[in-house]
């Protein structure tokens, strides 16, 4: 298992790398600097330039880049001086944060419940009620459900606020409609993988055994279930950072993906790099924890040094 | 040697058929049997021939839609199982009955340890056991069922047991409550020939400690030859013919008997044109079974009545009955295929009668 | 036991033809698979729906131009927001109020009715005024009007009294217009409604309506179709053929070849689809070669693994062999034995790949870095519809439907593909 996750981690490292080098490599082949301003005098931006080192020929520029980023210094914005990218992230990830996790959760756990209530009810009404709502999850993108969710809930019925402020009842629609897409995932892939462990012989031996089937569904059915279900789980992350950046524009949050429209709009392109590579390190990470929890769980990977066929 | 033995089960014209969407499909259209108290019985026959189905009826084991008990009765202990609610199965599997599996592979979770699989089973019926003197109880099946190493093998997983080990594992958590009857549905068949002979060695050693009555499902002559004190052969849905096992392979009365007995390979016997022989045809269609006899398309004895009507049940003797219209007294006479009466021959011979 | 005759013991022997009838015919597995995929009905249904969806998306625009001369782009600025069920629109707003409190009032929502909720007087004399029409905007009786209802109440005015001399001005204000036939007031619960009175008709000309620049969304959306799926479906050939290409060298080749060219696709696949678009969408000029390039660039790298998984699958059976025996070599091999033998699992993919990209489309286009303007595609649509929906909810909906729908179709179609082409549900 100490094998699996060293493997892992190095893995992560060179696609870290490799992620630095492209955005590297492509902000270089993109016209501009951060210091454009016409009111500038020459020699102030000569100076500016030497200060932070632009001036200096493209390898040097590639390892003060590298240094810069181990040290968590993500770049400047070509537009604004005196915004680095870092400070941005700062200020509006957490929020992003707080509607992120919220999401993260209700989605994986409702997800593994209807899941499994799918699949015990299989062919009646429970399942085809999870069934449909899974395939809206999947068809109706959150650019529609988001308007959609604002109006019926938040104007028509007033029941919701619509705007997010720090309330928790504030954060539940925007949670809500960020979480749906894995929702419907999650249900989905749970509800075929628990008929697939309901099927296997074990159960039956379960059963020949008198075991209550709330015993058999806890004690084996979850366990073998839940495994492909926890390796989504990372990309499902990747989707909600990715969704968020519409969410936030939906229900007008003043976090991280907002901005992020806004660096495209504006042409602010480090700044827009910038924050990408952000998450791609974001997404990278989580990638990598799931795959440590998954090595934790399966006990096919945590024994495999024992002596076995 | 008679003497008074107990009949645990008795299963009075069980017909278990299947509601699917194509149809019913008969599985079981009608068979009785029973099952004294510290005995072995087989039960034989080809793929689809009822047994399987027969051996799960008595646990209750097929998912019940789609099965359904058409009529008939199993009585275990004095009570019929049929009629019992889900609730009461519940504590009667485990308890009072155990059953193993084909395929010791898929039949154990992977992500549970043996031992935790073991002491799942003492611990899901009431008792006052502590948490230590169930895994006292458990460690001491794993002994009982010959693993080696059995403290460090109880935390372990079932892929770092060998096939056979994993076999004993079943057997060790089918029996771990002391259940009265033991219902083994191909145990050995995806075991290689010498570790089937091991397991078989165990259950009979087994059988003799506790006094545990064993139905043997399989489709293996050499198993039943070695484990049964009695056999059932079973043949679309229906038992065609019960004996003592002795007494089934050395005067075996119903075609299909001889069929399944003259195909068995054997070195010691010249056959004719050294051909390994075989009973031509396929079982019946169970969604239309035949009225009559089930096995008279294939049977080159059928005469135009085991087309028409079920044969009954025929006494040969005390323990022995065949279905089939060639034991009618008015039927002709057709002599035992020659192959049996060498055997009885070399048997007589050789002083094993 | 009965008495049986003797004739019933001859002798018959056996029967080896209804023995050995088997009760099925034997069908190949391209038949099979047709077979089980038309009992699916789900799939069948969508089949249709996307047969439909294309032709419309090919015809669409062609009908309503030869009708009325609309295309994307021509803009009629005084019929803007249009619905497509026009019922004496005019915009309703309230002009003066010191009667009321009222909870929530959506002004100008559908120009058909305005709702005042939680509405209660508050019991002194005031005015209440509205303004029906709007000068500046054209309605579709094709006239700019503008009309002003006030009335004034006195403290002892009830709900009863106060909705009827609303709707007596009302009467005697509108009179005068005959092609106008008036506003209705009247109370629903705790909410006061206003209705403009008068036939509901569909919108002749603007067989869906206008946005809001006054183009017709018909013909929008159906090129946007066209676009969203040409999009789509470029994208994912492209993906299938850098992905078979891909995919079959490597696992054909084997060995350390393969090794590298797995590792190299690990790590690509790993790096997240956000950044490759934003890279490629930033470096590369805006337009549809552009996106279509960068969504097949993120998909290109599941089919490669697939195809390579199925080719290792088959790479040791015997037409490979044989083949090799009588000579052919290796892109021989490939390419006419190997890949059509593993066209099912490519053609699911490829089928589920769809929707993806025209997700990621519409995702595009928010971000601002989609179809330019003013072109238009499904996902411009849906993004510009969302902005105002809270005004003119059919600019939203409409074309959500139809991405909704070509979604679901695909979806659905390509579960039903994958469950008819997998060998091991074989009937």
């Amino acid at each position: 298992m100490v094998k699996y996750i060293i493997k892992r981690i190095f893995f992560a490292i060179i696609t870290l790398f490799c992620i630095a080098t492209i955005t590297f490599a492509l902000m270089k082949a993109l016209p501009g600097d951060p210091f454009q301003n016409p009111k500038m005098t020459t020699q102030l931006r000569q100076a500016l330039l030497q200060k932070y080192g632009l001036d200096l020929p493209v390898p040097q520029q590639y390892f003060k880049y590298m240094n810069n980023l181990v040290h968590g210094d993500l770049g400047l914005s070509y537009k604004y001086v005196n915004r680095p990218v870092s400070q941005v992230i700062k200020t509006s990830f957490p929020k992003s944060f707080a509607l992120g996790w919220r999401a993260m959760a209700y989605s994986s756990i409702f997800g593994i419940l209807f899941g499994v209530i799918a699949a015990l009810k299989h062919q009646k009404a429970p399942d085809y009620i999870i069934i449909f709502i899974s395939i809206i999850g999947v068809s109706v993108p959150s650019i529609v459900m988001g308007p959609l969710l604002a109006y019926y809930f938040g104007v028509d019925l007033g029941w919701l606020p619509v705007t997010v402020t720090d309330s928790e009842v504030s954060m539940i629609l925007p949670a809500f409609t960020l979480g749906l897409g894995t929702l419907a995932f999650v249900a989905r892939l749970m509800r075929s993988t628990t008929l697939e462990v309901l099927s296997q012989d074990y159960i039956q031996t379960a059963k020949s055994k008198g075991l209550s089937t709330t015993k058999i569904v806890w004690s084996h059915v979850l366990r073998n279930a839940i495994m492909p279900v926890i390796s989504i789980l990372g990309p499902s992350f990747a989707a909600i950072i990715t969704g968020s950046i519409v969410i936030e524009n939906v229900f007008a949050v003043a976090g991280l993906g907002n901005y992020f429209v806004s660096t495209i709009i504006a042409q602010d392109y480090s700044m827009t790099m910038g924050i990408t590579l952000f998450y791609a390190i974001l997404i990278i990470v989580s990638l990598l924890l799931v795959d440590i929890t998954y090595g934790l769980i399966d006990p096919r990977l945590k024994i495999s040094s024992k002596g076995d066929e | 040697m008679t003497y008074l033995k107990k009949k645990i089960l008795e299963v009075k014209d069980l017909q278990v058929s299947f509601d699917t969407y194509a149809g019913e499909i008969q599985a079981v259209r009608g068979i009785s049997f029973h099952l004294f108290e510290g005995e072995t019985l087989a039960i034989v026959g080809e793929s689809g021939c009822g047994k399987s189905v027969t051996a799960k009826s008595i646990m209750r084991l097929n998912p019940e839609p789609p099965a359904r008990f058409k009529s008939g009765e199993i009585i275990f202990n004095g009570e019929d199982i049929v009629t019992k609610s889900k609730k009461e199965m519940m504590e009667i599997r485990g308890k009072n009955m155990g059953m193993i599996f084909q395929d010791p592979m898929t039949s154990l979770n992977p992500t549970m340890t043996i031992g935790k699989q073991i002491v799942e089973g003492l611990r899901s019926h009431k008792n006052n056991l502590s948490k230590e003197e169930t895994h006292k109880i458990a460690l001491d099946m794993l002994k009982l069922v010959q693993i080696p190493n059995a403290e460090k093998r109880f935390a372990e997983y079932p892929h770092q047991f060998s096939g056979g080990m994993r076999q004993r594992a079943m057997i060790a958590i089918a029996l771990v409550s002391n259940p009265q009857l033991l219902i083994a549905d191909e145990p050995t068949t995806a075991l290689d020939v010498t570790i089937q002979a091991q397991i078989l060695e165990l259950m009979k050693d087994i059988q003799q400690k506790i006094n545990t009555s064993i139905i043997m499902i399989t489709h293996d002559l050499g198993v039943v030859a070695n484990i049964s004190h009695r056999v059932v052969v079973m043949y679309g849905g229906k038992i065609v013919e019960y004996a003592d096992t002795n007494e089934l392979y050395y005067n075996p009365k119903h075609p299909y008997t001889w069929g399944l007995l003259s195909s068995v390979p054997r070195v010691d016997i010249v056959k004719t044109g050294n051909k390994l022989s075989s009973i031509e045809g396929t079982p019946p269609d169970l969604f239309a079974p035949p009225i009559g006899c089930p096995f008279a398309d294939r049977c080159e004895y059928s005469m135009k009545i085991c087309r028409e009507k079920m044969p009954p049940d025929f006494i040969i003797s005390e323990g022995h009955g065949s279905a089939c219209w060639l034991s009618h007294p008015a039927a002709p006479k057709v002599a035992t295929p020659s192959l049996f009466i060498g055997l009885n021959e070399t048997a007589q011979k050789r002083g094993e009668n | 036991m009965d008495k049986i005759e003797k004739s019933q013991f001859e002798h018959v022997g056996k029967n080896l033809e209804a023995a050995q009838s088997i009760k099925r015919p034997s069908m190949s597995y391209l038949q099979d698979a047709y077979r089980r995929l038309k009992k699916n009905k789900p799939s069948i249904i969508s089949f249709w729906i996307l047969v439909i969806l294309i032709i419309l998306a090919i015809i669409g625009p062609m009908i309503s131009k030869g009708l009325y001369g609309h295309n994307y782009r021509v803009q009629n600025l005084n019929i803007q927001n249009q619905t497509f069920i026009l019922s004496n629109q005019r915009s309703l707003k309230l002009s003066s109020n010191s009667v009321f409190e009222y909870k929530r009032y959506k002004p100008n929502l559908r120009k058909t009715e305005l709702k005042f909720k939680k509405v209660e007087l508050k019991g002194q004399s005031g005015k209440l005024g509205f303004i029906v029409g709007d000068e500046s905007e054209e309605s579709y009786q094709g006239d700019k009007k503008e009309y002003k209802l006030q009335i004034t109440t006195t403290s002892s005015d009830d709900w009863d009294s106060i909705i009827n001399k609303l709707n007596v001005e009302s009467e005697t204000l509108l009179k005068a217009d005959p092609a106008f036939r008036g506003v209705t007031f009247k109370k629903s619960g705790s909410s006061l409604v206003i209705e403009t009175k008068g036939d509901k008709k569909f919108n002749n000309e603007y067989w869906l309506g206008t946005d809001n620049f006054g183009r017709d969304l018909w013909t929008r959306l159906w090129e946007g179709s066209r676009v969203s799926f040409i999009i789509a479906i470029v994208s994912v050939l492209f993906t299938g053929l850098f992905g078979v290409v891909y995919g079959g060298i490597s696992g054909y080749i084997g060995g350390n070849s393969d090794n590298i060219m797995m590792r190299i696709i690990e790590i690509l696949m790993v790096i997240p689809d956000l950044l490759y678009i934003m890279l490629l969408s930033i470096v590369l000029p805006r337009g549809i070669t552009t996106i279509t390039l960068v969504l097949a660039f993120t998909g290109w790298m599941g089919t490669a693994i697939l195809v390579r998984g199925e080719v290792l699958r088959l790479k040791h059976s015997e037409y490979v062999l044989a083949s090799q025996t009588l000579g052919a070599d290796a892109k021989r091999v490939i390419f006419k034995h190997l890949i059509p033998n593993c066209m099912g699992p490519i053609i699911v993919n490829m089928t589920m790949m769809i929707p993806k990209m025209i997700f990621a489309e519409a995702f595009l286009s928010f971000i601002g870095l989609g179809v330019p303007a003013p072109y238009a595609s499904l996902g411009v649509l849906v993004n510009d519809g969302a902005k105002i929906f809270y005004q003119y909810p059919h600019l939203l909906i409409i074309p959500s439907i139809v991405l909704c729908l070509i979604m679901l179709a695909f979806n659905i179609l390509g579960d039903g593909l994958r469950d008819s082409l997998d060998p091991k549900l074989r009937k």
